[in-house]
This record gives C-alpha cells, sequence and structure tokens, in this order.
C-alpha cells in the first residue's frame, strides 16, 4: 500500500469543497511526516517494500511447487508402468527357463 | 487567511505559536495512531507471509525428496527391464540351454527386486556379453 494514497478522507459523508481541503491538509501532513521519524514512515514504506518482494518470491514457489508435482505425477506413473511390465517380463522369462517349478 | 469553507478556528498573528503547537500536537494525535496502524498491519503481514514461505520451502524440500526417490527407483527399474532383455535374448538365440548358466539365470531372475544398482550393472554388462558374443555366429 502506497501511503500517499491512504486517503481516509475520501470516505467521509461530507461536502465536496470541504472534502478537498481535508484531503489538501492531509497530504501537507503527509509531506509534513514524510522526513519525521516520529511516524515511522520510512519504516512503513520498507516493510511494505519487503511483503512486494516476499509475495512474489511466494508466487514463484508456489508455480515451482505445481511444476514439482506433475514431475513427481510423471515419474510415479512411469514407475508403476515399469514396474508392472518388468514384474510381468520376470514372470513370463522364468516360465520361458522353466524355473518356476524350481 | 481565513478559512471560510471549514469550521477551522482562525489563526491570528497574536496565538501563531500556540496555534502551531496546537496543530502540531493534533497532528500527532490524530496520525501517528493511523500510521501505527499501518506499521502494525504491514509487520503481521510480514510475520504471515514469513511463515507462508517456509511452509513452501518445507513442502518443496519434502516434494524433491520424493522426486529424488522415485527418480533412483525409475533408474532402477530401467536396469531391471535392460537385464530382463538381455535375459530374453539369451532366451531367444538358444545359448542357455541345458547349461548350469539356466540355473544361475533362474536364480538371478529370482533375487532381482533384492539386487543393488551396482550388482545390476554387474549382470547387465555380463548378459550384454554374452550376447554379443554369440549374436556374431
Amino acid at each position: 500500500m502506497n501511503i500517499k494514497s491512504f486517503n481516509p478522507i475520501s470516505k467521509l459523508s461530507i461536502p465536496s469543497s470541504k472534502k478537498n481541503f481535508m484531503t489538501t491538509v492531509l497530504k501537507s501532513i503527509y509531506r509534513i511526516c514524510e522526513n519525521d521519524p516520529l511516524f515511522k514512515k520510512k519504516e512503513i514504506e520498507s516493510k511494505y517494500k519487503k511483503i512486494k518482494e516476499w509475495e512474489t518470491n511466494l508466487k514463484h514457489k508456489e508455480l515451482f511447487i505445481e511444476k514439482l508435482v506433475e514431475l513427481q505425477i510423471e515419474i510415479s506413473k512411469s514407475l508403476k508402468v515399469l514396474d508392472m511390465e518388468n514384474t510381468s517380463k520376470t514372470e513370463d522369462l522364468l516360465y520361458k527357463l522353466g524355473g518356476e517349478e524350481q | 487567511m481565513n478559512i471560510i469553507e471549514t469550521e477551522i478556528s482562525h489563526i491570528s498573528e497574536d496565538n501563531i505559536d500556540s496555534s502551531k503547537l496546537s496543530l502540531a500536537n493534533n497532528i500527532i494525535y490524530n496520525i501517528k495512531p493511523i500510521m501505527d496502524n499501518i506499521l502494525s498491519k504491514a509487520t503481521t503481514d510480514i510475520e504471515s507471509i514469513s511463515k507462508r514461505i517456509k511452509f513452501k520451502d518445507n513442502e518443496i524440500k519434502t516434494k524433491k525428496i520424493k522426486i529424488k526417490k522415485d527418480s533412483e527407483q525409475l533408474e532402477r527399474q530401467k536396469k531391471v527391464a535392460q537385464l530382463l532383455l538381455n535375459v530374453e535374448k539369451l532366451i531367444e538365440l538358444n545359448v542357455i540351454k541345458n547349461t548350469p548358466f539356466k540355473n544361475e539365470l533362474v536364480i538371478l531372475l529370482k533375487i532381482i527386486p533384492k539386487l543393488t544398482i551396482e550388482k545390476l550393472d554387474k549382470h547387465i554388462k555380463k548378459t550384454s556379453n554374452i550376447v554379443q558374443r554369440h549374436q556374431k555366429y
């Protein structure tokens, strides 16, 4: 969230002339607060910057997990098919060698 | 300046210092809680997103371990398939009929699921050599 776009006055039910005036005052106040450590503006902006970066990071991780799931499904399918084929072929070869009776 | 649009009291030159002080106090009193709330929400959001990232990291780690395990199993099954193919060729080439090697192959087929990758490689190499030797003739 951009602090400068934070304007609670816009939500008030007051005449627009008053609203405009109060918004101008609020903007002036924000300007005053800009460099005043009391209002921790820099800290807030740095936190929101971090949130934005981490949200992007999280989205990338979610996409990566989706790809991992797809890969996992693919490998599991191949493994299952190959395992079944090998079991059946082993039985077939044992039969051909007459090893089932041994 | 007279602020006629609002009910804000006018500032005259004689009370300018006290008015500035009063305005500053009003700003601090009214704006600081808003800024504190924003900061507190940002802090909570960061904690929440940090937890979600850690959770996703663990999920990635678990899935990677599972994929690695399954890939190793798949690799093993591919080697088993190769060994079975070689045994099949040996049977087709009719080179093991009534030889002690036949019993060896029967035992090999029965213990295939227990063989290590190294043992599978060894048997693939051995059977491949025999197949190649007999395919020449």
